[in-house]
């Protein structure tokens, strides 16, 4: 390091004569232990530096539920995971070694389980006529005519408090493409491809604030 | 998404008939803290997280054989956590016979039953209002909120669209918020 600085001295010395710089280094000095902080600061700003998309969406839905702790408040037993597994592997084992005895079905004449097949399938039958006449005539009309006097605000609202995202899925592929593009203006909009701040602005429309 | 390196040498070792059970107790150490918490949420009471949990492990062990590593075990085991927690509460409703409503009470009880509660206290008043969601939408809030697991991940869970995900835990946000303002 001396000489080093020696031979800069006298690299200077030779193009600016009569400088007279003093061979120590310069005088700065750094924190005691700045160089072994170093690392963990810089990954710390990284750090803050990326992005959370979680908490970045909720801060945007709701700055109360972004600064709440996301600390769950409930608790396991102490030392509940030290021999989960043993007890989990000790619970397969038994299982293995005591099956759920098998059903055992009683061997009959082959007659008699097709006078048993014919019995069943005039039952069945009989059955059928009786449940399709009655919905027919009486339930049908019973549970359209009770339907009817609901009123629709009723229904919207229990709807809305009762069905997601799921339910509208279900609903909608349980109707077929041909009836909604009858009823339904196109809709090209792929939900996947919706910003954040869309999805947001549309709960936010009178029809979802309830 | 393919199954990870680590995961992987965890199966090699639970394919091998002689450390069959080495293998499986690795996946279940690796995994049953997150599964336990991800069920613990959902059914509330640890003796019930406990019974799932460990259905949810002898479901894995009977099936892993069959698991197509073209998909993340962390996937896989989540989403058979989160039907035998679906399952778990719909025979809760049938044994008890209850309304919907009944059915969150029995879980608001068993939240208040918890030698921490403290009804003042936000992180309380959250779980109560997470209780107000519907099933459905209760996993979808859980698995954004608690687990940060991205929407393509979920959509993989709960084989749902990505958009009718991010719907439902918007709206989720939303009443959980309405019910701690209200509350």
């Amino acid at each position: 390091m001396t000489n080093k600085g020696n031979d800069i001295v006298k690299e200077l010395e030779e193009i600016v004569p009569g400088l007279n710089l003093p061979p120590t280094p310069p005088p700065y000095g750094v924190p005691a232990g700045y160089f072994d902080q170093l690392p963990g600061q810089v990954l710390q700003r990284i750090r803050s530096l990326e992005a959370d998309p979680v908490q970045e969406e909720l801060s945007e839905l709701s700055p109360l539920l972004a600064t709440a702790s996301r600390q769950l408040p409930l608790s396991a037993p102490e030392g509940y995971f030290n021999d989960l597994s043993t007890r989990i592997m000790a619970g397969i084992s038994e299982a293995q070694e005591n099956p759920a005895p098998a059903r055992v079905v009683p061997i009959r004449s082959r007659r008699r389980y097709r006078l048993w097949a014919v019995a069943a399938s005039v039952v069945a039958l009989l059955g059928l006529s009786t449940l399709f006449l009655f919905r027919h005539n009486s339930s049908t009309g019973s549970f359209e005519a009770q339907l009817a006097g609901v009123p629709d605000q009723a229904i919207v609202e229990y709807l809305q408090s009762h069905t997601d995202a799921f339910d509208n899925e279900a609903i909608l592929s349980s109707v077929s493409s041909a009836a909604v593009a009858d009823e339904l203006p196109k809709i090209s909009t792929n939900l996947n491809e919706l910003p954040a701040e869309a999805i947001q602005k549309y709960l936010e429309s009178s029809e979802w604030s309830n | 998404m393919a199954v990870t390196q680590d995961d992987r040498a965890l199966l090699a070792l639970y394919r091998q008939p002689d450390t069959r059970e080495k293998g499986f107790t690795a996946i279940i150490q690796k995994y049953q803290e997150r599964l336990y918490w991800h069920i613990r949420r959902l059914v509330i009471d640890h003796e019930d997280a406990n019974d799932v949990l460990q259905n949810v492990f002898i479901k894995v062990w009977k099936n892993l054989e069959g698991f197509r590593e073209d998909a993340q075990l962390f996937t896989w085991l989540y989403k058979i956590a989160t039907n035998e927690c679906l399952t778990f509460l719909e025979q809760q409703k049938r044994k008890s016979a209850v309304s919907l409503s009944d059915i969150e009470t029995g879980l608001s009880n068993k939240l208040r039953a918890d030698s921490q509660f403290d009804a003042n206290k936000l992180e309380w008043k959250l779980q109560k209002a997470i209780l107000s969601l519907p099933e459905k939408q209760r996993v979808v809030f859980n698995l954004r909120y608690y687990d940060e697991m991205p929407y393509e991940e979920m959509s993989r869970v709960l084989e749902t669209s990505e958009g009718a995900l991010k719907a439902s835990y918007h709206h989720a946000v939303k009443k959980i918020e309405e019910f701690i303002k209200n509350g």
